[in-house]
């Protein structure tokens, strides 16, 4: 529904909450309508009628979402470092397990596709003395 | 064996999740309201639950009801 305001295809009406004398009216939402024709059966009968759909985008609501995004995005980052993070009585994670954990943690914080992770695993031989 | 790790923001993708934050649906059979109309009489319809917290709120906080002693009664008050 929202492909027309994407193209620029739709426009869109200004909602702005009313102001007091002297000052600018400060702009909230902004949103279209389409009617969307609708038909249901009640009683053997067939109705129609026209149902109109407002899609108002609120300012204050996309900031909020906006902000609750970055969280996720942050708290997906943290859990990401902490999968490699040595601690005591923490088992460590062999190499093959640690991309379906991290791809885990992206789908639970739903930051999927919104950051691109790499690891590699670096060995090093240590010389023993016989 | 150690572990070299790297993780980056997609900004573009971010970007474009932006445009579809915020928004609300609403619908009625009504065919001749605007959307301001509709935003504000969505926003400001009759809450009985508002009345309540008008009570209960910091104004009129007339919350002591277990209380006996006028004098705390008028103090509170």
């Amino acid at each position: 529904m929202l492909q027309p305001v994407c193209a620029g295809k739709e426009a869109l009406q200004v909602v702005s909450r009313p102001a007091a004398a002297g000052q600018a009216e400060e702009r909230v939402a902004s949103g279209f309508w389409v009617d969307v024709p609708l038909t249901a059966r009640v009683d053997e009968k067939v109705v129609r009628w026209t149902e109109r759909r407002w899609l108002v985008r609120s300012l204050a609501y996309a900031q909020a979402q906006q902000t609750a995004l970055e969280r996720r995005l942050t708290a997906a980052t943290a859990a990401w470092h902490a999968l490699v993070q040595r601690q005591q009585g923490k088992r460590r994670r062999l190499h093959a397990e640690l991309l379906p954990a991290a791809g885990d943690s992206v789908t639970e914080q739903g930051v999927a596709g919104l950051r691109h992770y790499h690891i590699q695993a670096v060995g090093t031989v240590r010389q023993v003395r016989v | 064996m150690s572990f070299v790790r790297a993780v980056r923001r997609d900004e573009q993708a971010i970007a474009q999740r932006q445009p579809a934050m915020g928004w609300q649906v609403y619908a009625a059979n009504g065919l001749t309201l605007t959307v301001p109309q509709v935003v504000w009489a969505y926003r400001g319809p009759y809450r009985s639950e508002d009345d309540w917290a008008r009570l209960k709120g910091r104004s009129l906080g007339l919350t002591p009801v277990d209380l006996q002693d006028e004098q705390r009664l008028g103090g509170l008050v």
